[in-house]
């Protein structure tokens, strides 16, 4: 019997190819969930380069010794096993050393360059890059929760939607007012009369009486880590298996990214639960992962060289991609090595992949958006098809 | 994509089920309804949104009487001991020192009650105290130093907010930058106390050039970034018994290397001299006076304040050598300000306080209202939990945002609502509404202003909304917003014909979740 893998690896000349796998109905129902990993993940320590004869002098406290091996070069720190089977099962890839390109456009400020990756461009522009693909986006549903915040707030990536919902848990979906609907029903007439300012309001009371009439805080399949990451992705499930159709999520982690000291004891500790959440959220989807992507990025990555038991800010770091559109069990990018003279600066891991060509991709390939907008959304030159990795089936 | 407007799709479909047809427009929307229409023009109540946690009848009818600027001087001297002191006897630890809760908690197990009072004494200082400006201030200076409050296992904040953010709050903003840099929280949060020679760590002076003093962009560069790390080295915080989390200079852990930062050249020398040398630059640096300026200007004037106003604040910084309460005024009377009205929107931390305030819930209220044995239990600590403001968590540097883009969102606002439901159908408020009387003894003057004794007062589904709106907001709606809460009250009834009070008061806790969730309250 052919296994999955090899499938996959034959299918994924064909997308190299050009020919997708993936028709136009299918993409105009496909979901994008969007992994925010704030405060700068330590790639180099996740996607551990075990191959590069570097990487063990630059780290001789931090280093991980005994990851998980992925292929001949890369392998997988220890405490993300949970993500390995889905690994296996070809639904999930990493991409190697991406981040901005050039990077001298960003520096190594959380909050600056946080902004410009959620713009999409330098300098930051007004409204996020998930917003630009929302108002280019032919299928864009017209649904109360096509663009969802499974978090406290709407991210940057996704401001200026003017009816971008956030919802940080939908088991207390509801106000409990003793005057129940009419109370939810004045208010909402109250945000009506006050006209623009008054649509959160009234997107908020549409919501409250179609979740309680369509039961959204119902279970899920899987236990969620009691961690943001955890309760975005089980939003994330439940409007998804819920038929909810929305078309971009947006979730953060914040399972304590700013490795500036003690490193190593607090990725023992955040690790398995940041891999623990996406692997609930592989494992609830089941059959839905064939209509979902989920991308993770992060603002920056760290330093090469430890410093003080921890990484400072550094240039480069990796990306993650889970869906079984995707030729998975792969490490797809360029190294660009850890040398002296191969580093960014003599310093940062260089970045060898933009972040906005891997999600072009992924906005051409699985959400069908058209070619001739993809330079709107990102406004760069880098989202050209010549420079796609091909990950995508 | 559609061309019709959110607005259109909204008069075109009517009461329900609109999402289904308002999906249509993506654009980002101006702000065509001017927020002057729903803060109205009355610059008495503009100037209490802005300087205090919300406006009350009483603090109104005296800014009436003395008049703004006059009120402005006042306010800026007012202390407020008696609620110093509730605080305390409700929140004991407050007081305690660090050293102690080390010694008294097995060394950090046990803290959670500490991190409790700490919370809730904020949230009821911000409800209760006469000294708003002064609390609105702590509050702007704790964001702005921000840290994280379960940080540490004993919690180093409880320190921070008293000695450091409280005592120096309205003083220069040099002696409060050093007080920050001399406190075992600011060191343990940013990681300085761990940088030494050979372990360069440049946490602590990326962002105290960032957010705290010059402001990203404003010129610095790697090389500066990396200098500072190197004046700053060798701080170490004390992690035995005694004395537990004293901060002191090791010039041993020093790097001594001689550096430029910011065109300044440092002679080598393990001396912590070379720290202070550094902070004393930074203070300086008139990028800080602008940094800091339009911080404020953002805090009180607008989000995108005008670089007349910003010249206005950072003049009156430089000319007083930092003097916060200088640059307040000089703000606050500015016309700038007067121009601002409406252009701000509230936080949850001004939503739930400023609930409080304009439901004159009393600190006996309040009390009634705070269980000591589950203090998680408070409803405006889970408000502020669930709306994403948990006061002293916010656990990136960059502190809490003062944005309306980022505060004004279905999460934050559900959460919020939840607290308005819980204030209005409470014990303790449900017994102010039939006992308006007896507990509301603290409360003096506003006994007969207050939402409770309002509804109290009423006899018919009218009375009810007229008190309750005028009570809640201190001024009227649009007629039309009055039809819908007057619908809303009666329930079909007559509007003028008597109701029994128990009818009468759950219409108005629906009424009061209204109010409170509309624009016209949220308007700051």
């Amino acid at each position: 019997m052919l296994s999955r893998r090899a499938l996959l690896t034959l299918s994924s000349g064909a997308a190299a190819a050009g020919i997708s796998a993936k028709s136009a109905a299918s993409q105009a129902t496909h979901t994008l969930v969007v992994v925010f990993q704030r405060f700068a993940a330590d790639w180099l320590n996740l996607l551990v380069p075990a191959g590069d004869p570097a990487y063990g002098p630059a780290r001789p406290n931090l280093a991980v010794n005994t990851p998980i091996p992925l292929d001949s070069f890369f392998g997988l720190h220890p405490q993300l096993a949970p993500l390995k089977p889905a690994y296996d099962a070809g639904d999930l890839a990493f991409i190697a050393a991406t981040g901005w390109i050039s990077p001298e456009l960003i520096d190594r400020s959380h909050f600056y360059a946080q902004q410009i990756m959620e713009a999409g461009s330098a300098p930051a522009s007004d409204g996020g890059w998930l917003t630009r693909f929302v108002q280019q986006d032919a299928a864009f549903p017209s649904g109360l929760w096509s663009a969802l915040a499974a978090e406290r707030s709407v991210p940057n990536s996704l401001q200026g939607t003017s009816h971008a919902i956030a919802v940080a848990d939908f088991n207390r979906y509801q106000h409990f007012s003793v005057m129940g609907d009419a109370a939810t029903n004045a208010a909402r007439d109250l945000g009506v009369l006050a006209e623009e300012n008054g649509q959160t309001l009234v997107t908020l009371c549409d919501s409250l009486v179609d979740a309680k009439q369509n039961g959204y805080g119902a279970p899920t399949d899987a236990t969620y880590p009691a961690t943001r990451l955890g309760g975005g992705l089980q939003v994330a499930a439940q409007a998804i298996k819920r038929g909810l159709a929305p078309r971009v999520i947006t979730v953060t982690s914040d399972d304590d990214w700013d490795t500036h000291v003690n490193q190593a004891a607090r990725h023992e500790r955040s690790l398995p639960s940041f891999a623990q959440a996406l692997a609930s959220f592989y494992d609830d989807l089941g059959d839905h992962l064939n209509d979902v992507t989920v991308v993770t990025m992060t603002e920056f990555g760290r330093r090469v060289r430890e410093s003080a038991g921890g990484t400072d800010h550094g240039t480069a770091s990796s990306m993650m991609v889970m869906s079984r559109r995707i030729a998975g069990a792969q490490v797809y990018g360029t190294w660009p090595g850890l040398a002296s003279d191969q580093l960014w600066r003599g310093q940062d891991l260089r970045p060898t992949t933009d972040y906005r060509t891997v999600l072009s991709e992924i906005l051409s390939q699985h959400m069908g958006l058209a070619d001739a907008s993809l330079e709107g959304v990102f406004q760069s030159p880098l989202v050209a098809r010549e420079h796609w990795l091909s990950f995508t089936l | 994509m559609l061309s019709i407007t959110r607005r259109q799709a909204l008069k075109a479909v009517g009461h329900m089920a609109v999402y289904a047809s308002a999906i249509g427009d993506l654009t980002k929307i101006a702000m065509a309804s001017a927020p002057e229409a729903l803060a109205g023009d009355d610059l008495d109540l503009h100037l209490l949104r802005r300087v205090s946690f919300g406006p009350t009848a009483a603090e109104l009818s005296k800014v009436r009487e003395l008049g703004r600027s006059a009120y402005i001087d006042q306010l800026l001297s007012t202390r407020d001991s008696g609620v110093h002191a509730w605080a305390v006897a409700l929140f004991p630890r407050i007081l305690e020192p660090v050293q102690l809760t080390y010694l008294t908690t097995g060394t950090g197990f046990l803290t959670a009650y500490h991190v409790t009072d700490l919370q809730n004494a904020k949230i009821y200082r911000a409800a209760m105290s006469r000294a708003q400006l002064f609390e609105v201030m702590v509050d702007f200076w704790n964001d702005h130093f921000n840290t994280y409050v379960r940080q540490a296992l004993v919690p180093l904040t409880l320190d921070f907010d008293r000695d450091v953010i409280r005592a120096n709050a309205m003083g220069t903003f040099e002696t409060l930058l050093n007080a920050v840099f001399h406190s075992a929280c600011m060191q343990r949060y940013l990681d300085n106390s761990l940088s030494t020679i050979g372990a360069i760590n440049e946490n602590y002076a990326r962002e105290l050039m960032e957010l705290h003093t010059l402001g990203q962009g404003s010129g610095y560069t790697e090389d500066d970034v990396q200098a500072l790390a190197i004046l700053l080295s060798g701080w170490q915080v004390g992690q035995s018994a005694v004395p537990y989390a004293a901060v002191s200079f090791n010039a041993s852990l020093h790097d001594p290397s001689a550096v430029t930062f910011l065109g300044h050249n440092i002679a080598a020398g393990a001396t912590q001299e070379r720290a202070y040398t550094a902070l004393r630059i930074l203070v300086e640096h008139p990028a800080t006076a602008q940094f800091i300026a339009r911080k404020l200007c953002q805090r009180f004037i607008s989000e995108t304040p005008s670089a007349s106003a910003v010249s206005i604040g950072q003049t009156a910084f430089t000319n007083s050598g930092g003097h916060i309460p200088t640059v307040l005024r000089a703000l606050l009377n500015s016309e700038a300000f007067n121009d601002s009205i409406g252009s701000k929107y509230k936080r949850p931390i001004d939503v739930v306080a400023g609930t409080m305030r304009a439901a004159a819930l009393n600190g006996f209220d309040t009390a009634l209202g705070y269980n000591p044995i589950y203090p998680t239990a408070n409803p405006a600590y889970q408000a502020l939990l669930n709306a994403g403001a948990e006061p002293f968590a916010w656990v990136s540097p960059d502190g809490p945002p003062d944005r309306r883009a980022y505060w004004e969102n279905t999460n934050t606002l559900l959460a919020l609502q939840q607290f308005f439901v819980k204030v209005s159908e409470s014990t303790a408020y449900g017994r102010l509404l039939t006992r308006p009387g007896t507990l509301l003894g603290t409360g003096g003057v506003l006994d007969s202003l207050s939402v409770a004794s309002g509804v109290a007062r009423a006899r018919t589904p009218r009375q009810a909304v007229d008190n309750l709106v005028q009570n809640l907001l201190l001024r009227s709606l649009p007629a039309e917003a009055m039809d819908v809460l007057y619908a809303l009250q009666a329930q079909g009834a007559p509007l003028d014909q008597q109701q029994d009070a128990a009818t009468l008061s759950r219409g108005a806790a629906g009424v009061m979740m209204a109010v409170l969730s509309s624009p016209w309250f949220m308007v700051r």
